[in-house]
């Protein structure tokens, strides 16, 4: 037990060290209130001995200060005969109690322990009500933790399945073809037909493989870019130029599918500063997403400048989303329906990925739609002046 | 002449099943597919296929759903159903058995498996 000693007369620091020395206590002591202050803020002790009436800052001036510190200190004030008027007074401002002075060492102990024992106490009783609280919000933050679990689980699931689909055509087509040449080859068999069909199965395999690390690449890419170690490129970005390059990728496929597809620019397109390849993903989700949900009707892509925003639109005559699902599809792991019935395309991640890239160049993307009337997705990012191409 | 219906939601599965299966071709075995659960169930009930290999994750009617509904409520017997569904899920395995399917394989596969499998229903 550390004890701090206050007290101007050297004779009862002596006495009283070497007693409660003697008694297990450890003693510090101090001969002016200012030193003892000082002391107070590098040492933990566990009970004070104040004396009442010292020069300079006096018995109840040191008490004040000392409480500041450590509210919950038990200090024990000393004092002369017939100061019980001031004694009182320190009682009032939180002393523990008070011995008079000469100090008659076993009340001191007996005091002292007792002052020791309270404040532990009520220590503890202060740190059962904080721990009441805490435990509540731990309960909470375990509530939310483990829903976050669960949804995170079943993102899993279903994130294995998809990167599984790619792998078996990839491992079955190279079995197959294996067994094939093998079988071709003991057989001399040279048939242009039968080694064409070894070239589709290597190109089944190539683009499977394609998909597969595509897969992959969008769960690092959102990974790195949540966990802030993406690299970005910052450059001015020929707007007309990517969106052009996307819709030329999407053009045929909605030809194929026998939708209408209108690209529309408006005249003088300004630029934009950002990172090109990561745009350009943007557009070519949104154009994917488009394309995958819209089995007839068209698809239009606008472009315009609206004051200091540019404006890219992607409208669809598709199935369209329901009002429920118009923010969930840009978080991460929404994709998550049954996955028996609701086949998710791809590991689900294009949208919460678009959605960084474009918060990360200041803009927004946003959804507007109606089941079975289709969807508009737009995509507003802010304009930097002065740095047209 | 026996049948085997091969039913995938992904052409790249369908006819990588077909190639597993070539060989069978030479020995009089027809090949049916469907890209659905659907087609799937209209298929088994009109061609009678002896042999379906079912994807369970597929759009509309999963496979769950067709082998239930032929086995358990059509009560086609004489059809032997194989589901194919991505490995490791133990609730899938429960689903499939209380589907009444007859076997159960999971993807990747191995097409020589694929192949013996089919050769040991049929006895070829």
């Amino acid at each position: 037990m550390n004890v701090l000693v206050v007290d101007d007369d050297e004779m009862v620091r002596y006495v009283l060290s070497e007693k409660l020395g003697e008694a297990g206590f450890s003693v510090t002591t101090a001969h002016n209130g200012l030193l003892a202050v000082e002391l107070f803020h590098d040492t933990v002790f566990d009970a004070v001995l104040l004396d009442l009436k010292m020069p300079g800052m006096d018995g109840i001036e040191t008490l004040k200060e000392l409480s500041k510190h450590d509210p919950g200190i038990p200090v024990i004030m000393v004092t002369g005969f017939g100061d019980i008027a001031t004694a009182v007074e320190a009682i009032k401002l939180g002393a523990y109690d008070f011995v008079e002075k000469p100090p008659q060492l076993s009340r001191i102990m007996v005091t002292l322990r007792r002052a020791i024992e309270k404040a532990a106490l009520e220590r503890e009783v202060r740190d059962l009500g904080k721990s009441v609280e805490e435990s509540i919000a731990l309960k909470q933050a375990y509530q939310k933790l483990r829903e976050l679990d669960q949804v995170k689980t079943t993102f899993l699931t279903s994130v294995s399945h998809e990167l599984r689909t790619p792998l078996t055509s990839i491992i079955g087509y190279a079995e197959v073809s294996r067994k094939k040449l093998k079988k071709w080859m003991a057989e001399d068999i040279n048939n242009s037909d039968k080694i064409g069909q070894l070239g589709e199965n290597l190109e089944t395999i190539i683009l499977e493989s394609e998909k597969l690390a595509g897969m992959i690449e969008s769960i690092l890419d959102l990974t790195a870019m949540e966990a802030g170690t993406a690299e970005w490129k910052w450059d001015a970005i020929p707007i007309k130029e990517v969106i052009e390059d996307a819709a030329a990728i999407f053009s045929p496929i909605m030809k194929e599918k026998g939708i209408e597809f209108v690209v529309v620019f408006e005249n003088d397109l300004p630029s934009i500063m950002g990172d090109r390849y990561r745009f350009s993903k943007v557009v070519k989700q949104i154009l994917s997403n488009a394309v995958n949900f819209t089995d007839q009707g068209r698809v239009v892509c606008s472009t315009k400048r609206v004051n200091n925003d540019l404006f890219l639109t992607v409208s669809d005559t598709g199935i369209g989303i329901d009002p429920s699902r118009h923010l969930v599809i840009f978080e991460k792991f929404s994709q998550i329906g049954d996955a028996l019935t609701e086949k998710p395309k791809g590991v689900g991640l294009g949208l919460p990925i678009s959605r960084l890239i474009v918060e990360y160049h200041g803009g927004s993307i946003t959804v507007e739609s109606e089941p079975g009337k289709g969807s508009v997705f737009t995509v507003m990012l802010p304009v930097v002046e002065g740095n047209n191409i | 002449m026996p049948k085997i219906l091969i039913v995938d939601d992904d052409p790249n599965i369908r006819l990588l099943l077909k190639q597993s299966l070539e060989e069978l071709e030479d020995q009089g075995v027809i090949f049916i597919s469907a890209d659905n659960g659907e087609v799937a169930l209209d298929i088994i009930r009109d061609e009678n296929p002896d042999v379906v290999f079912l994807d369970v994750m597929m759009p509309r009617m999963n496979g769950f759903d067709v082998c239930n509904t032929v086995k358990n409520k059509l009560e086609i017997r004489d059809v032997f159903i194989i589901l194919l569904t991505v490995k490791g899920q133990k609730l899938d395995k429960q689903k499939g058995k209380d589907a009444g399917a007859d076997i159960y394989m999971t993807k990747p596969f191995n097409p020589d498996e694929i192949l013996r499998v089919a050769r040991n229903i049929l006895g070829l």
